[in-house]
């Protein structure tokens, strides 16, 4: 799964794959803009046959998720395990320690995306 | 303000550098091709987009045009002996439709409009001055030579980059044309008393404009300089070439310019369908006198019809040929459909002067003189 989505951004980037791990930021590495992420999704959609929903899939809401979260003082772990149950705990823990630094979303996020998606 | 060609680059049928060009109309070799959707094509090569520069995202949105278009202009760029970015140039593109344009991608809107050929030129050499996409058929691409020239002449902008591409080789632009009866199944002979339609083709021609006083203050070299411009629409017909609605936009490219005629080239539009070249040889006849001593050629014999690229692909193949010493002819004209000096065979020659026209569906028309420089390059 991770092969494919590495090949499906270098296409759409067009960069070497050889360059792209499961590790690599899509914007903050790769420059991803909204354009480049709706041709990834709509890529993901086709070359994968699963359905794909931006805002789940790019972590479009993480950050409006995270204040409600403090709003109605639920922990930001549980919050986020709700929103996107494709995440795994270890994940969410390591988003939570990488906010500040910029734009969270990795390539490993959006194979965990496809492979929840492909099993249901 | 005087107004200087300092470089062009073209990507066509006939090959991607002025050499190539003028050796394959040396050797006679036109180059049209049997197509799967039943009538011959001028396809033109493939340039590598990525090697000439580097990892392009956006480039999923370019047509085959307008990889055609990056390529030209790249070229073009560089035989002016200037770099990217050309942060204050105008661009002025003439261009078409991409017909073929189609989901998989999300926004393949932006493949199918003009204009995105047009911005990722722009963003390829880092322009950022005056811009347009001309649209107007086959006389786009000397529509945007003129716009070019003008806005330069005006004082607006010291470069432009000027050009056109098109791509009219694929399954449903071949349909179109047939549709519309105007392709042949064998030859085009454009002024032939025989012809009977186009071969349609594919291409890029880019060239570069500069104010005189810009060019010589980069000490670069000058090819041309434009004496010239007419543009105008017929404003009656969609489909039924007019000579006297054509013939002003071409006075008005030679008004007031002092021309020795027999130093003259006129660069027909001559498409070879049998209205188009009707009418355009009636304007000529009028316009350039039953005695003119200089000569007509009609390229599309040699290139195919570029559509919206055609008049600066034209342009481009007698500035290479020219360089190599001689003006192509009209290849395979045999009894002239009127009384004009239609060049028969190429010849010797480094003419002084060019008048390029060119005339596109519902009634576009656009036409450019030239004065050339000495003579360049080495014959083949």
């Amino acid at each position: 799964m991770i092969d494919e989505i590495i090949r499906i951004i270098a296409d759409i980037m067009d960069q070497d794959p050889h360059t792209i791990t499961p590790a690599t930021y899509l914007v903050r590495d790769l420059g991803a803009q909204s354009i480049d992420l709706l041709e990834i999704g709509v890529a993901m959609q086709q070359h994968l046959g699963i359905p794909v929903q931006d805002d789940t899939l790019f972590l479009r809401d993480l950050r409006l998720v995270l204040l409600r979260a403090a709003d109605e003082k639920i922990a930001p772990e549980a919050a986020l395990a709700q929103r996107y149950p494709h995440l795994s705990a270890a994940r969410i823990n390591a988003i939570l320690a990488d906010l500040n630094v910029g734009p969270v979303l990795q390539v490993a996020d959006l194979a965990a995306y496809a492979t929840a998606h492909a099993r249901s | 303000m005087k107004v200087v060609l300092t470089g062009w680059g073209a990507i066509t049928p006939l090959g991607e550098t002025p050499q190539a060009m003028a050796e394959a109309v040396r050797r006679g070799q036109a180059p049209f091709t049997p197509s799967p959707w039943g009538y011959p094509v001028a396809p033109a090569p493939s340039p590598n987009v990525r090697a000439l520069v580097g990892p392009m995202k956006n480039a999923r949105y370019l047509c085959r045009a307008g990889r055609l278009a990056v390529a030209a202009a790249v070229q073009a760029v560089a035989d002016a002996g200037l770099a990217p970015p050309l942060s204050q140039a105008a661009l002025f593109l003439g261009l078409g439709p991409h017909l073929e344009a189609a989901p998989p991608q999300a926004l393949w809107l932006l493949s199918a409009m003009p204009s995105t050929t047009t911005s990722l030129v722009a963003a390829t050499l880092g322009i950022h001055g005056e811009s347009a996409t001309l649209l107007g058929a086959c006389a786009a691409s000397t529509q945007a030579l003129v716009w070019g020239a003008r806005a330069i002449a005006e004082g607006r902008t010291a470069v432009a980059l000027v050009g056109g591409a098109d791509s009219r080789v694929g399954e449903r632009a071949v349909a179109a044309y047939a549709s519309a009866g105007v392709l042949t199944p064998a030859d085009i002979r454009p002024f032939d008393t025989e012809r009977n339609g186009f071969i349609p083709a594919e291409g890029a021609a880019m060239m570069v404009l500069e104010s005189e006083e810009h060019a010589r203050g980069r000490g670069a070299r000058i090819l041309a300089s434009v004496l010239g411009t007419g543009i105008g629409i017929d404003g009656r017909e969609l489909t039924d070439p007019n000579p006297e609605t054509m013939a002003p936009v071409v006075r008005s490219a030679l008004e007031g310019t002092a021309v020795d005629p027999s130093q003259l080239v006129v660069l027909a539009h001559g498409t070879g369908t049998r209205a188009g070249d009707a009418a355009e040889a009636a304007m000529l006849e009028a316009v350039l006198g039953k005695d003119f001593p200089g000569a007509v050629t009609a390229l599309k014999s040699w290139l195919g019809h570029g559509a919206a690229a055609c008049g600066l692909m034209e342009l481009a193949l007698l500035l290479a040929c020219r360089a190599h010493g001689f003006v192509p002819s009209v290849r395979g004209l045999a009894t002239p459909c009127a009384r004009l000096p239609f060049l028969r065979a190429c010849r010797p020659w480094q003419p002084r002067f060019v008048l390029v026209e060119s005339f596109g569906f519902g009634g576009q028309a656009a036409a450019v003189l030239m004065e050339l420089t000495h003579a360049l390059g080495t014959p083949v």
